[in-house]
């Protein structure tokens, strides 16, 4: 039966444990796993790279290529990471944070979170806003409109590529990326 | 807390000297642990957090290599198998689809260091390292987190359980203590039984299948409400055909089930799952029962026992961050078995909680405590007659676990520990220790070294037994006492494993590993009169060593072969005049197991899939060696139809794989086999 030694024990246990976790829990981001957004920040990076945007949309020589995050930041601070200090065509990275869609012209990046409500108004209202390569992870996302939907698939993450939205935005995505990606055609 | 920050000159701003004093709150953290395990109250800290320096920039990897990623799942942190400390070994839905298995235990039979046996029509003995019986109780199976644990011989009772077999999505086993987090008699290993989301069982499927030795019909049919709630319900009917024994046998059994699952993903920071079933059969046993009745003492029963149960399960996921999770769950288990010798109801309740968090210095840590209660009744018989009837069993579960990423994740240190307190032994520690060493993707090298116990059952605490005589050795019926004075069973156990995936097609893997065991349960005579009476006591001691190997080569892209082989060897000290018991047997169990399966896709929607075994003698139960042979033809004429024809069991019209043992029923011979099987998914 329950000893009282064993009872206080437990508690203590308890109680250690409660502490520990609450002091814990309260911070939220710790070094890192491999998860779901740094996978999916390391596939927006080699989507710039596969990816050619207009000519008029880059107005100097050394702009930025701005990733834009749209929605309550799953990222956590992974994007930031993931594109410091790194290039693309001499062209430098500037990661932004937006929660409405004021101010996002000239992002060239746009990944839409998912917590955001992607109807399809929203989504064209999004396309009539920005030239940006519209990135999103909803479902019926590229059926309303947008370009790259990531998907998962046994617990793989996906992307699949609507091509008449980019050729809408004169986007122009490489074959080499093309060719990993399911194609979305609207009936 | 600190974030990434964009100054005003676009630079960033980050937190680097934070990191520098967060080894002394990793110490600190420890210090507080090992402080709790001393059962001191220690004050409440709160450790800040910081940010690590990341090594591993995934921004390197290509394209394809990141798709071949597998994402960290939500309740637990998901380890590719080349990372895992442990001795791992997982069955596919693929693996069981192409090997033709009808029933889980079968499907077991192709992992290495596991002993599958087949007792008769509707009895397996499971068991991983040895110590294999009917009654094997040193092996944790859960389904979907459920424990099946029976209480009363702390063992898995396998025809209970099953489901849909396309509704698995794969059966990780884990051979070794210490793999597990959780539960009191994982001391040689765990099958951990998962199955598919019900996002993943949307529409129908029909299941039928007919053969020589069973027949078996299930439908599913799932489906969701909007993207975030799914559901299915299945039922499933089951007629198997009794297996060959000289004297006839009567181990024909009918089972039939139903049940559901749904997942409802509240937000994208909850999860909700709930899954329940009920089930109900007849399963036909012969049986010696021991009587009070000269000259035989004993007599033979044709029966069907009757077999219903239920549970339902619900779990509550909660992510708090990209880094940390939390997990409740809880289930309800009712069961309820009638034959001559056994008249019992069992009540299982439990409750877990889980809680995972990163620490700086890529550490890895979860924790979790858990709570089961049962009740029983058992209605005395003369063959079983515990005492008390009723009883209720309280069990506290604890586990404390840190993973360290050392020298940019080439090295993995894990230490944890098991902390139980029960109502038979009291307060039990179990730690454990691993490192993993993976200098190149290609190698990876583990050690672990653990201890682990096995707490006693009902049965062995306070149970009586009477066993019918067995001669010559005995000639009147003789009674096994409980002992509640017993201690729990231990082990230390040292293991070493290494992997070697030269290239993605081909992969290796091989584990060695050396047990100790001590205060394994014997008896020892009592009394003499009126019966032969002998008593449970922790008298034997037994070493264990040998050897598993797995293989896996893609021969061609329609071509695959997967290979396992087992070496076992048990060493038992035993005492003269003891009753031996079945499962404590230096020659119980086989030396040596092989299994090779080849998978083989040919044109036109063809699979020509086949499976040959090789599993050792075991002479104490005069069980010669048997090579086996199963095939199977699949056929999918269209997109979601599948037609297959399988052979089992093909070398011999029949064979033994074991022996009649503690409760003498019948033991019959697995007969070749064949049967035809349509799945239409719609």
């Amino acid at each position: 039966m329950l000893t009282l030694s064993s009872l206080f024990r437990f508690l203590c246990l308890l109680l250690g444990f409660l502490s520990l976790s609450v002091g814990i829990s309260s911070s939220d981001s710790f070094a890192e796993s491999r998860t779901e957004y740094k996978l999916k920040a390391a596939f927006l990076y080699h989507f710039v790279q596969f990816a050619e945007w207009p000519g008029q949309v880059f107005s100097q020589e050394n702009t930025r290529i701005h990733i834009c995050n749209y929605g309550e930041n799953s990222f956590g601070g992974l994007l930031e990471k993931t594109f410091e200090g790194k290039s693309v065509k001499a062209r430098r990275f500037l990661v932004r944070n937006h929660t409405s869609t004021i101010e996002m012209k000239d992002c060239h990046v746009l990944f839409v979170n998912r917590n955001v409500d992607m109807t399809k108004k929203n989504v064209q209202q999004l396309l009539k806003q920005t030239q940006a390569l519209l990135v999103g992870e909803t479902e019926d996302f590229l059926e309303y409109g947008g370009m790259i939907q990531f998907y998962h698939a046994d617990k793989k993450i996906r992307f699949a590529v609507n091509p008449d939205a980019l050729d809408r935005k004169k986007i122009h995505l490489s074959s080499k990326l093309l060719r990993l990606a399911k194609i979305f055609r609207s009936e | 807390m600190s974030k990434s920050r964009l100054n005003k000159k676009g630079q960033y701003a980050r937190g680097v000297v934070l990191s520098r004093v967060s080894w002394t709150k990793v110490i600190l953290g420890w210090v507080m642990l090992l402080s709790i395990g001393s059962s001191s109250i220690f004050p409440c800290i709160a450790l800040g957090a910081t940010e690590s320096n990341s090594s591993n920039d995934l921004t390197q990897l290509s394209l394809e290599e990141l798709m071949d990623l597998e994402v960290t799942s939500v309740s637990k942190k998901k380890q590719k198998l080349s990372g895992a400390a442990a001795a791992i070994f997982v069955i596919t839905q693929e693996d069981i689809r192409r090997s033709g298995v009808t029933s889980i235990p079968e499907a077991l039979r192709m992992v290495p260091g596991l002993q599958v046996a087949r007792l008769d029509s509707n009895k397996w003995a499971v068991s991983a390292r040895g110590f294999n019986s009917r009654f094997s109780n040193k092996m944790l199976v859960l389904i979907d987190g459920r424990n099946l644990y029976n209480s009363f011989f702390a063992g898995t009772i396998w025809e209970a359980e099953d489901t849909i077999l396309e509704d698995i999505e794969r059966i990780e086993v884990i051979r070794g203590p210490g793999g597990t987090l959780w539960g009191v008699n994982a001391v040689n290993g765990v099958i951990n039984i998962i199955t598919k989301n019900a996002k993943d069982t949307h529409g129908g499927l029909i299941s039928t299948l007919g053969g020589t030795e069973e027949a078996i019909g299930g439908v599913r049919y799932g489906g969701g409400f909007g993207q975030d709630l799914h559901y299915r319900l299945f039922a499933k009917a089951l007629n198997r055909d009794t297996y060959f024994n000289q004297s006839g046998a009567h181990d024909d059994w009918r089972m039939l089930r139903g049940g559901f699952r749904t997942d409802w993903d509240i937000d994208h920071q909850n999860t909700f799952m709930a899954e329940g079933a009920i089930y109900d059969g007849n399963v036909g046993q012969r049986v010696t029962l021991p009587t009070l009745v000269a000259p035989s003492f004993s007599r033979a029963v044709d029966e069907d026992i009757k077999m219903t149960g239920g549970h339902i399960l619900m779990q509550w996921a909660h992510k708090v961050s990209q880094d940390s999770d939390l997990a409740l769950k809880f289930f309800y288990d009712y069961s309820q078995r009638e034959e001559t010798a056994i008249k019992t109801t069992i009540d299982t309740f439990d409750f877990d909680f889980q809680h995972r968090f990163a620490l700086p210095f890529d550490q890895d840590f979860v924790w979790g405590l858990g709570y089961r209660y049962w009740m029983d009744e058992y209605r005395t018989t003369f063959t079983v007659s515990p005492s008390p009837q009723e009883e209720t069993f309280h069990l506290f579960n604890g586990f404390i676990q840190d993973e360290i990423s050392l020298l940019a994740d080439t090295v993995k240190i894990t230490l944890g520990s098991k902390l139980s307190r029960n109502d038979y032994t009291g307060f039990e520690v179990q730690p454990s220790g691993r490192v993993l060493w993976q200098p190149v993707s290609e190698h990876t090298w583990w050690l672990a070294a653990s201890r682990a116990v096995r707490v006693p059952s009902r049965a062995a605490d306070n149970g009586a037994v009477v066993l019918p005589p067995n001669p010559p050795a005995l000639t009147v019926p003789v009674r096994i006492r409980g002992n509640q004075r017993l201690g729990p069973e231990s082990l230390v156990a040292l293991e070493v494993g290494y992997r070697l995936a030269p290239i993605p097609e081909a992969t290796f893997d091989v584990t060695a590993f050396y047990n100790l065991y001590d205060n394994l349960l014997g008896t020892k005579r009592v009394a003499v009169t009126p019966l032969p009476t002998f008593q449970f006591v922790n008298n034997k001691e037994a070493r264990t060593h040998g050897v598993e190997v797995a293989a896996n080569v893609q021969v061609f892209e329609s071509w695959q072969i997967r290979g396992a082989y087992t070496y076992l060897n048990i060493d038992v000290e035993t005492e003269a005049g003891a009753l031996g018991l079945p499962d404590v047997d230096e020659q119980g169990n086989p030396h040596h197991q092989a299994s090779i399966r080849s998978l083989v896709s040919l044109p036109f929607n063809v699979e020509l899939d086949s499976w040959v075994r090789y599993v050792d003698a075991l002479p104490s139960q005069s069980i010669p060696s048997y090579w086996e042979l199963d095939l199977r033809v699949g056929w999918k004429p269209w997109k979601d139809v599948e037609i297959s024809l399988v052979g089992q069991n093909l070398l011999d019209k029949h064979h033994p794989e074991m022996a009649s043992s503690f409760l003498q029923t019948q033991a019959t011979e697995v007969q070749r086999s064949m049967y035809g099987k349509i799945t239409w998914n719609f």
